[in-house]
């Protein structure tokens, strides 16, 4: 994703493990040609595939993820978050889907682990 | 996940009981389901219409069988309505099809998938550097596939092809875009950014990255 200062945001899973996933927000740094992290964590339970990413005419990156639920680890909620600064807050309370849910635009599980980097609209 | 006008986010994703593809949206705070479009789906992606309206393209899966079609639908309050015929589709495991994708430019729905038509052994990890400029007649999008690195193996890789068609005049145009491909992807993600896009695409072994520049005219 492309912010309006021309900087890379990309939001991505730095571990290979489908139940114990992280995900990050990363920036790239043009100076020293390196990802930097932003956010290192931005689900709360392990991760279902994958996620998405965007922003808004304003500037604002939203990221999209499915991850399991508090109350039951076979069941899985679409979280929509936004960056602030340099945390993600959530946009709207998550929502519950059916038990194994796959998760955003993404069929299997290895393509959820490319990076997903996209530009503004 | 697309963002419309005035900054909602929509969300689609598959709920996989049921393979249903889902839509959601961001309404004052309030994550809202626009719709539970279909069954036995996989792999679905948005792109929003100036007016906001969701296009949604995926991968329709047919029970009891490995056959699958690439096909769009336009949800309008709550209504799927499919966008046209099935673009393309694969009759059982023989073949693949995947990565469905769409994008718009102007008023035309853009819709992006791979194919691959034969199946070969492959043992070359190779990067293929596609760097392409496309140009064409009529705002249609052309892609041309160039080596600008190392020697690709072509017969020993998958042949892939990526597909490009345009909804126009009520209908996908056929046409160059079943001859426009870029050989052996079996990935692609676009971006897109005025009359630019990006297509991001991996390699059959997923080590390889390319980028491909578009030009709509």
């Amino acid at each position: 994703m492309i912010r309006a200062d021309g900087s890379l945001l990309a939001a991505h899973r730095p571990t290979a493990t489908s139940t114990t996933g992280i995900l990050t927000l990363s920036r790239y740094d043009a100076t020293s040609d390196n990802w930097v992290t932003v956010v290192a964590t931005a689900n709360e339970r392990p991760a279902h595939h994958a996620l998405a990413l965007a922003v808004d005419a304003q500037d604002i990156p939203y990221v999209a993820f499915t991850q399991q639920t508090a109350a039951d680890p076979a069941t899985y909620e679409l979280v929509l978050k936004r960056l602030n600064g340099t945390t993600v807050e959530l946009a709207a309370p998550a929502v519950t889907l059916s038990a194994s849910a796959r998760s955003i635009s993404a069929k299997d599980r290895w393509r959820s682990m490319r990076p997903i980097v996209r530009s503004s609209r | 996940m697309a963002i419309d006008a005035t900054n909602r986010p929509v969300i689609t994703l598959i709920d996989a009981n049921g393979g249903n593809v889902r839509l959601f949206r961001l309404e004052q705070g309030a994550l809202v389901s626009l719709a539970n479009v279909t069954t036995l789906a996989g792999d679905p992606h948005v792109a929003l219409q100036a007016d906001g309206t969701p296009l949604v393209a995926f991968l329709q899966g047919f029970g009891g069988s490995n056959a699958a079609a690439v096909r769009v639908v336009r949800v309008v309050n709550g209504v799927v309505q499919q966008l046209g015929t099935d673009l393309d589709s694969v009759p059982d495991a023989t073949q693949g099809i995947s990565h469905p994708r769409i994008v718009m430019s102007g008023t035309e729905p853009w819709a992006f998938w791979v194919k691959n038509g034969l199946v070969r052994a492959h043992a070359s990890t190779a990067q293929l550097d596609c760097a392409a400029v496309s140009g064409g007649r009529d705002r249609r999008l052309r892609l041309r596939c160039g080596r600008a690195g190392q020697r690709s193996d072509h017969c020993r890789r998958r042949r892939s092809q990526a597909q490009v068609l345009r909804f126009h005049n009520g209908v996908w145009e056929p046409g160059f875009d079943a001859t426009a491909r870029a050989d052996h992807q079996d990935a692609i993600n676009l971006v897109t950014r005025g009359t630019s896009a990006a297509m991001i695409s991996s390699s059959i072994f997923r080590k390889a990255a390319d980028v491909q520049r578009l030009v709509f005219q």
